[in-house]
């Protein structure tokens, strides 16, 4: 897939401008504060209507607006040239395909994947496992509505038997809702595992072209209990009923998974140096969009936060090997690149986009 | 505008479906525009709120004690389908897939919204059940955790080792949604295709 173009009207801090993108290799340069990360934002909101830097959509608007439009041009792998546009109001989202109004999320999660590079991206190795759930929720839903419609399910479910063990619902209604959680539970469970120790293979292949010699990653999903088998899930949770009318929630379960991601010279978040720390954080990122392309036939866009930059020389280099080659890959940056002719380059200031000279564009 | 306008529109723009565009038109329209018309609206809807209650039986719209479909000596008494909302009752009726008699809910169980089995229209479906004459039931509920916990709760409370057939139609439905919005062939192909509950 490749982007052609982007309008954005009243988003962030941007009043209306556009993005002519078509290229292979797209630097998008300007100040902090200019709004080149809003850009960026705004293209990945094309693959799950969710943003890599909020959890609340509520912020999107520019200040004194409450409505904001997105119109993308693109070229699919399957589709040929579509036509994408999201409106956000009042009355909620609207998504059109080639305008045809898409009702349900799950029809939209996955048809136009990109991928998101970041600097926040750390805390997926920083952070608690709750970064690393949405990272691998984003991942699994994106290639499967299985997964989606499951997590979803799950989800609800298991905020029904929270309201239950509150307010001190009866047996024969938390029997209920555990009955149809587990089998929810156990498909995100065989899910989980399968999507994971895929990742782990593709992350070896990129990070061998990325790395140092001696240097190899670790990626091991950790469920919280194996509920691949829905009926033992079932009796955890019956048997857990007392401790969780307590604590008024429900203590185990695939809400609770995580998975590990470390260096092999050591857990990362001990030893590994900053620099090993990125490249590694990168070669998830990269791993992410293999994954997605071998999984969906789409080959995704790379989106790259202000990370390149930051990249010691060796795993810039590295970033470029590992890169599939016909991935449009999107990048933003306070400065020029190093690798200078291998992007079009278009500045970004005051929320405005200006092609540059040195950037011919079609 | 005047005070009696503006509680008109207050009271119109609490109906569902009504934005605040809608209920003005719908206001002028009875107001200014067709103050004839005001008078029969106003007699069919207290004429309507006089005479329609739930059927005693199975729960939908009634002008007696029972239905017309409940009265209806030609619908067989031994097949039930239960539904969530008289809407997809309708709904299933417009079909014409079924030809038997119905059970309505009233809702689906959701501690979140603070619907229990009490405010389930539970019992009068455990004197069915308990009246021997049930063989078959056919749950309609909608394809989403509240509706398979609902079917789940059915048939270990009200049928538990009863003889009774007890099948579900939900996984013909599109993930999470209901009855009501699915178009008749898909309807269809649910109710015949429906899964034996085990
Ligand atoms: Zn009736």
């Amino acid at each position: 897939m490749r982007f052609l173009n982007l309008r954005l009207q009243n988003f962030r801090n941007i009043e209306f401008t556009e993005l002519p993108l078509g290229g292979e290799r797209h630097f998008l340069l300007g100040a902090n504060g200019q709004g080149k990360s809003n850009l960026l934002e705004a293209l990945g909101l094309a693959t799950a209507l969710r943003s890599f830097r909020t959890q609340t959509l509520t912020a999107l608007p520019r200040k004194g607006h409450k409505e904001y439009a997105l119109v993308y041009q693109l070229e699919h792998d399957h589709q040929g040239a579509t036509h994408l546009e999201i409106h956000s109001g009042r009355s909620g989202r609207s998504v059109q395909v080639d305008g045809e109004k898409v009702t349900r999320l799950v029809e939209f999660i996955g048809r136009f994947p990109t991928v998101t590079l970041c600097s926040g991206d750390l805390m997926l190795l920083r952070g608690g496992p709750g970064e690393r759930r949405r990272f691998m929720d984003l991942t699994l839903a994106v290639v499967n509505r299985g997964y989606y419609t499951a997590l979803r399910d799950f989800h609800r479910g298991i905020a029904e038997r929270n309201r239950l063990l509150k307010n001190g619902g009866s047996a024969a209604e938390l029997s209920a809702f555990e009955a149809e959680i587990a089998p929810h539970a156990s498909t995100i469970a065989s899910y989980r595992e399968a999507g994971m120790a895929e990742l782990r293979a593709v992350l070896c292949r990129v990070y061998d072209q990325i790395a140092e010699a001696g240097e190899g990653p670790e990626l091991d999903f950790r469920p919280n209990v194996d509920c691949r088998d829905p009926e033992v899930y079932r009796r955890l949770l019956q048997d857990s009923r007392p401790r969780d009318r307590m604590i008024g929630a429900t203590q185990r379960g695939p809400h609770r998974d995580d998975f590990h991601l470390a260096l092999q010279v050591g857990g990362a978040r001990e030893y590994a140096s900053d620099g090993q720390q990125r490249g590694l954080c990168v070669a998830l990122r990269i791993a992410q969009a293999s994954f997605y392309h071998q999984q969906l036939g789409v080959a995704p866009v790379l989106l790259a936060d202000d990370v390149l930059g930051e990249l010691d020389p060796v795993r810039r280099q590295g970033f470029w090997r590992a890169c599939p080659a016909e991935l449009q890959v999107i990048a933003t940056g306070t400065e020029l690149p190093v690798d200078l002719d291998e992007w079009r380059i278009t500045s970004i200031a005051n929320g405005q986009a200006t092609t540059a000279a040195t950037g011919p564009l079609v | 505008m005047t005070p009696a306008y503006d509680s008109l529109l207050q009271q119109l723009k609490r109906l569902p479906g009504l934005g605040y565009r809608s209920a003005e038109r719908v206001a002028m329209h009875l107001l200014v525009e067709q103050p004839d018309a005001m008078a029969d609206l106003l007699q069919a809807m207290r004429g309507a709120r006089d005479a329609v209650r739930r059927c005693q039986n199975c729960g939908n719209m009634a002008e007696s004690e029972l239905c017309a479909i409940c009265d209806d000596a030609n619908r067989d008494v031994g097949t039930i389908c239960v539904v969530e909302h008289v809407p997809d009752l309708i709904a299933i009726e417009r079909s014409s897939a079924w030809k038997s008699q119905y059970h309505v809910l009233h809702g689906k169980l959701s501690p979140i919204h603070g619907v229990g089995p009490e405010q389930l229209n539970f019992q009068s479906l455990q004197h069915r059940i308990q009246s021997g004459e049930i063989n078959e039931l056919v749950l309609a509920l909608s394809n989403d955790i509240e509706g398979q916990a609902t079917c789940h709760y059915i048939q270990e409370e009200l049928v538990q080792e009863r003889l009774i057939k007890v099948s579900r139609i939900g996984f013909g439905l599109p993930s999470g949604g209901g009855v009501t919005y699915a178009d008749s062939v898909t309807l269809r192909s649910a109710l015949e295709g429906r899964r034996i509950y085990e």
